[in-house]
């Protein structure tokens, strides 16, 4: 055992050597979560006021970023179960790593809300002592926990037989590892054979799917329930959610994959490529709707009374700067033409760009989206600065620096690359 | 309404759903927290609040509620101009009442909603819409997944 994980980390080392590039981004990522680290440990010496910039403003990055982050968990089982579940053949390529990022943005986006929770730890357990069956945080909590184990069981069907073939090209302690990740064991027995069904994994993925989809609604419903924030209340954001998380998996999945590929330097399969030139068609027209979704808000919201104030903070008040640049220019419009002429092109880098600009543009509307809805009935006098505290601006550099830390041992140690999936007919 | 504080997970949800900023979140303690109206005082004592019973004007009064809601009227109408009593109608009438000079928007407060709809049937209406998104969404996944079947068998027969 321990030899094996001697001969893990000499991989790694054996990277670094090669690379200064991958030991620069390594050693980045791990000095991030140095510095999460820190603000935890202050956090619990001092108090949790060090993550806020106003008392009255208690709801900022971290719960974006949580926000963020399980939006685009969603939309990566999104994206993903047009493969597996709606049987189209072509996206079952990206099925590995599309899943295996919902699972771990998932995963740090839990990490995300959990510092910001004052008791983590009495969550979980009074989620299901006392429920409240007429509160959306109950609901959220718990169709997020069904989430996460579907989108493990699911990632761990997908990845089963290339484990088990890995396990027959190794041996030694290599090998029983691997056949133990993947049950080897069973895999004679009837419970193998279901297991190899390619039904199953549809079964679970639809159960992903629906989980994820429902746990979506609730996560907009949360905020569309609160009447007390204006900027909130209404069933826009239950609907207007599960739009912006189809774009955010779309644009994760183009976003890593092709800057995986392009920083092993590695050729991308042919049949992968025409389904990246398909993907960012369908972000482009996506992106489109959302544009629409956005005008109908600020329309709809400077025609009722209560919304006006709130939708001038976007529209001209101290949230201009993030809307019109970052949300409508680097979100949503610039990238749809750098999309369609990438795609008609067959340009990859103009795919890539593009859709780390949506990404960049979501991220900034999260934030403004959770801090503006607050600042306006709250603080109506305003505040002098809108930009997250410091402490909390290095906490989710480390939650990210450990996302992108996980992807890369992911990347290195677990199947995810886009292969063409066998399953038995 | 009280916190428990051995329960509270310090989501600060209650604050957000709250129109008039009470519930106030303790960092040290990490729970949130708000006036109790002292209700062990009043438990033990029979005792009026402390703030109550610390005023010297006479401003604050504590009581039934019905008791409470008639002394406001009677002071409002003693008064030459208009007043508003803030918390009879808001969010369905709050167990705070406050005499205003004016209406709550004219003076820069919060204006509370008042609740004309059955508040079960609302968050239906808005969590009922979000489901109609999500099988509208797995419909338009449906679709465009039967729509380009044909360019999967092609590129099915070209690989195989």
């Amino acid at each position: 055992m321990i030899n094996q994980v001697k001969n893990y980390l000499d991989i790694l080392l054996n990277d670094m050597e090669r690379s200064p590039a991958f030991y620069i981004w390594i050693s980045v990522l791990v000095a991030l979560m140095g510095l999460a680290a820190y603000t935890i440990l202050m956090s619990l010496i001092y108090n949790l006021e060090i993550f806020e910039f106003s008392i009255h403003v208690i709801w900022v990055t971290m719960v974006s970023n949580y926000v963020f982050l399980v939006v685009s968990s969603t939309g990566l089982c999104i994206v993903t179960s047009l493969g597996h579940v709606f049987g189209m053949q072509r996206y079952e390529l990206v099925a590995k790593r599309g899943v295996f990022l919902a699972l771990i943005t998932i995963i740090f986006g839990m990490i995300s809300i959990g510092a910001h929770l004052g008791h983590p730890e009495r969550a979980m357990v009074f989620n299901a002592l006392t429920p409240n069956f007429r509160s959306a945080m109950w609901w959220m909590g718990t169709l997020y926990t069904f989430y996460i184990v579907f989108i493990s069981v699911e990632y761990w069907l997908l990845a089963r037989p290339e484990l088990i073939e890995r396990s027959d090209q190794t041996d030694g302690v290599e090998r029983t590892i691997f056949s133990y990740l993947a049950l080897k064991k069973l895999d004679d027995s009837r419970l193998g054979a279901v297991l190899k069904d390619h039904r199953l994994l549809q079964a679970v993925g639809a159960a992903a799917l629906v989980s994820g989809l429902a746990a979506h609604n609730t996560l907009g419903a949360l905020f569309g329930h609160i009447e007390a924030r204006p900027l909130w209340y209404g069933s826009y954001y239950p609907v207007y959610f599960l739009l912006s998380a189809s774009f955010c998996g779309f644009a994760w999945l183009l976003a890593v994959s092709i800057a995986t590929y392009k920083l092993k330097r590695e050729e991308i399969p042919e049949e992968y490529m025409s389904l990246i030139f398909e993907m960012a068609q369908v972000l482009a027209l996506l992106l489109s709707v959302g544009l629409l979704f956005t005008v109908y808000k600020m329309g709809f919201g400077l025609f009722t009374p209560s919304k006006v104030k709130p939708i001038m903070l976007f529209l001209k008040g101290p949230f201009s700067f993030a809307f019109w640049v970052f949300e409508i220019g680097i979100g949503t419009v610039l990238p749809v033409p750098i999309l369609l002429y990438a795609a008609g092109k067959r340009k990859i880098t103009g795919v890539l760009v593009a859709s780390v600009m949506v990404l960049v543009g979501v991220y900034v509307m999260r934030y403004d989206f959770i801090v503006a809805a607050q600042v306006y009935p709250v603080i109506q006098a305003g505040l002098p600065s809108y930009l997250p505290a410091f402490m909390e601006v290095l906490f989710i550099g480390g939650v990210l620096g450990a996302l992108f830390l996980t992807y890369t041992l992911g990347e290195k140690f677990l199947p995810l690359k886009e292969k063409k999936h066998q399953h038995a007919a | 309404m009280v916190v428990n504080e051995k329960r509270c997970i310090g989501c600060r949800y209650c604050y957000q759903a709250c129109p008039y900023k009470v519930p106030q979140f303790d960092f040290e303690k990490r729970v949130t927290r708000k006036c109790t109206l002292c209700y062990d005082r009043i438990l033990l004592n029979y005792s009026k609040p402390a703030c109550v019973a610390a005023c010297p004007a006479g401003a604050l009064s504590f009581g039934y509620k019905h008791e409470i809601i008639l002394a406001a009227k009677r002071r409002v109408s003693k008064e030459k101009s208009a007043r508003y009593i803030l918390g009879l109608t808001e969010a369905g009438g709050t167990d705070m009442l406050t005499i205003l000079p004016a209406r709550p928007q004219d003076l820069g407060l919060v204006v509370a909603p008042r609740k004309v709809v059955n508040q079960n049937l609302d968050k239906l209406r808005i969590t009922g819409a979000g489901f109609m998104g999500a099988s509208a969404l797995a419909g338009i996944m449906y679709t465009y997944a039967t729509l380009t079947r044909n360019t999967d068998k092609r590129d099915h027969d070209q690989s195989g």
